[in-house]
């Protein structure tokens, strides 16, 4: 921790509040469907057309849009306001995104949340992989 | 019912991405710079009410191979990059913003990629 972290303990009860939902939404698919709300996996089924899961993947991509919709209307404080970076940055991480965690199987909701949850030996391993590389890209830029 | 539900579980699993903060990149930045220890206060109570819904749903898994770890090392690069991972970049569409269009088009290119080197075989 450096010098100028400042934890707002406000902020750690609302981000623990949205976890909540996050795990309630992911487990409510599960018991429901028992899908998994991966969301690499869900562009995926959407982009590809699969047969039988394409229908409740853009359903649940609709409903991820929605959200968003409401979150601007009601709780705009939810989005940045800081400038982004060139557009050269979005092309970049994207394409690794898109690539990786496809290859992977999975990113920070279907490892990092479902896979966790699961217990499952390869999620595990993948969380540490991405988050070490993560902070480790971090460190050097 | 499959399709409302799923609509519902989309909406909710957005709204707690808002609350969360981590719709923000600079609040994941924070969290891979070290700074900000946020992340693990929205995926601790995430994993642990998926973990009693998943109880006794574990199966039989894949060993841990290349593609695993190399994909994942992958996103890590362009996560690490941006701050931004395929949820939040969703979420994000609902503000008209080049920047996660870009992001978001990058995604599909990306998994495009991925989908064409496996009907290859690779």
């Amino acid at each position: 921790m450096r010098e100028d972290v400042n934890v707002n303990w406000a902020d750690i009860g609302s981000a623990s509040f949205g976890g909540i939902l996050i795990g309630a939404a992911a487990a409510a698919l599960l018991l429901a469907t028992g899908k998994t709300a991966g969301v690499s996996g869900v562009i995926e089924g959407v982009l590809l057309r699969e047969r039988g899961e394409a229908g409740w993947k853009l359903t649940f991509l609709l409903g991820l849009l929605a959200g968003g919709v409401l979150l601007s209307l009601f709780r705009p404080s939810s989005f940045t306001t800081l400038p982004h970076p060139s557009i050269g940055w979005a092309i970049g991480g994207g394409l690794l995104v898109g690539f990786g965690t496809r290859l992977s199987g999975g990113c920070t909701s279907g490892h990092g949340i479902c896979g966790l949850g699961r217990l499952s030996k390869r999620s595990f391993v993948a969380v540490l992989v991405f988050m070490g590389v993560a902070m480790l890209v971090r460190t050097v830029l | 019912m499959r399709l409302p539900i799923a609509f519902a579980c989309g909406l909710v699993f957005a709204i707690g991405l808002g609350f969360s903060g981590m719709l923000k990149p600079e609040k994941v930045v924070g969290f891979l710079e070290f700074e900000d220890p946020t992340l693990l206060f929205v995926m601790g109570p995430a994993v642990l009410i998926y973990a009693i819904a998943a109880w006794q749903r574990r199966g039989p898994e894949r060993p841990v191979d290349l593609p695993l770890v190399a994909g994942a090392a992958a996103f890590g690069a362009g996560w690490g990059l941006t701050g931004i991972c395929p949820g939040p970049a969703i979420v994000n569409l609902a503000n008209p913003d080049p920047f996660f269009l870009a992001f978001v088009a990058a995604v599909l290119a990306g998994i495009g990629a991925r989908a064409a080197l496996r009907r290859a075989s690779i």
